[in-house]
């Protein structure tokens, strides 16, 4: 194991975001539905009383009554559907995917991007000075990649609660027969 | 074909697990290996949670005093660590979280134990453990170089460092940390926080520690030892902690 602190030049990071973009929609969706020969856009145009269905079924507000759904197919039969959203937490943008089968059940939920605001304060803590003779000798070098963050535990709760809306708009479409 | 960083990142443990690895290709010709990794992160995730009824954790909490539970042989691989760091820490690590005096659990052999009493919550060392058998998935289908965060719990394999932030809870700093081979995991601790909220840290006694207001930031050889060492550090208020020195790991407190 080797680590160690960088020391980093104030102001060098000013108010920003954080942004990781781990796959696209449409690599999601053949990633998911690896059978599927083709994705077709379905539109849904949901009225009230649907709106209200929703509700009820996944416990919290429908949100939007326009919802663009991929249908995979493989050779005409439908396989499932393919839908993405967003949510927004207290300081966290996440984009993600969920696919579901013809039959309702989940197949499978990939984040297709998370972006994060934070302050820009960035300083040199006391505790550097702890690492003094704790660390290897030569500098580490960690390039230009993306940094991970380690800090309170980032909930997905957003995202479960967002499955579960989609869950439900999936089925209420399904049942009025506006999806195959 | 080219080799570049290639991430997935999926819903799992109540967080977000992103994934890196050093590949050829593109996300589709990687799937396999993520598939293995993630098929891992889920199989603790199955068997540990504490929220899902059929999980070995749930199954143990409403078993009666005395009876077999027959669990994943990766739960007992955990208890088993837990019983360890319980032993080395003289009781500050607790999965019991001080509902049983005398030990929660006995193991029988590698897929069952006994239960002696209380309830047992692997929140504080699952998510750890996972990060590492999600590693070593990656490295059984050929991976050299990757990186797994579990919700910032995380580990770095292979050669080269690792650019890591460490947030810290008060303020809005962040400090930069390069990593190479190893894991880190940080835990912070506000005052004020119901015993029920993620964030409380419960003694071994069993009621919340409420005075405590800070981030502690573990780094050891593997995950699931530095997840575990926080609320080692936590507790002891001592970052020179000597277990963190037996354990190979490094504390901040901040």
């Amino acid at each position: 194991m080797r680590i160690e602190v960088l020391p980093i030049v104030l102001g060098a990071l000013p108010a920003s975001v954080w942004a990781v973009d781990y796959v696209s929609a449409s690599e999601a969706e053949a990633l998911m539905f690896p059978q599927a020969d083709e994705f077709a856009t379905v539109n849904l145009r949901l009225d009230n009383a649907q709106l209200q269905e929703i509700g009820k079924r996944a416990g919290l507000p429908a949100r939007s009554a326009q919802w663009g759904v991929r249908v995979a197919r493989r050779a005409s039969s439908p396989l499932g559907y393919v839908v993405v959203d967003n949510v927004i937490g207290k300081f966290e943008l996440i984009t993600y995917a969920v696919a579901v089968g013809t039959d309702g059940a989940i197949r499978q939920i990939e984040i297709l991007s998370y972006r994060e605001s934070h302050g820009g304060e960035v300083r040199l803590p006391a505790w550097r000075k702890q690492f003094v003779g704790k660390t290897s000798a030569s500098p580490m070098h960690v390039g230009d990649d993306i940094a991970n963050i380690s800090g309170a535990t980032l909930s997905c709760t957003h995202v479960t609660d967002g499955v579960r809306r989609i869950v439900a708009v999936l089925q209420v479409a399904h049942e009025s027969g506006a999806l195959p | 074909m080219s080799r570049s960083l290639v991430r997935r990142a999926q819903p799992w443990l109540g967080t977000i697990v992103a994934i890196e690895v050093m590949a050829e290709g593109d996300a589709a010709h990687a799937a396999p290996t993520f598939a293995r990794a993630f098929a891992a992160v889920e199989r603790v995730h199955e068997a540990m949670s504490l929220q899902s009824a059929t999980s070995d954790v749930a199954r143990f909490n409403t078993a009666r005093n005395g009876a077999v539970v027959v669990c994943d042989p990766w739960t007992v691989n955990v208890l088993s660590l837990a019983h360890c760091l319980q032993r080395a820490s003289a009781g500050l690590f607790d999965v019991a979280l001080g509902t049983s005096r005398n030990g929660a659990y006995r193991i029988v052999d590698a897929c069952s134990v006994v239960k002696l009493g209380g309830r047992i919550d692997l929140g504080g060392i699952a998510k750890g453990y996972a990060v590492d058998r999600a590693v070593l998935a990656l490295r059984a289908s050929g991976v050299e170089r990757g990186l797994v965060n579990a919700g910032g719990d995380l580990r770095a394999f292979g050669p080269g460092a690792w650019p890591i932030v460490v947030r810290t809870g008060q303020t809005d700093a962040v400090v930069q940390i390069a990593l190479e081979r190893g894991a880190i995991a940080t835990s912070q601790y506000r005052s004020g926080r119901s015993p029920h909220h993620d964030d409380a840290l419960i003694s071994p006694a069993g009621s919340a520690v409420h005075a405590i207001d800070r981030t502690i930031t573990v780094a050891a050889p593997r995950c699931a030892l530095a997840d575990a060492l926080t609320k080692v550090v936590a507790l002891s208020g001592n970052a020179r902690h000597p277990m963190l020195h037996e354990m190979g790991g490094l504390a901040w407190l901040q």
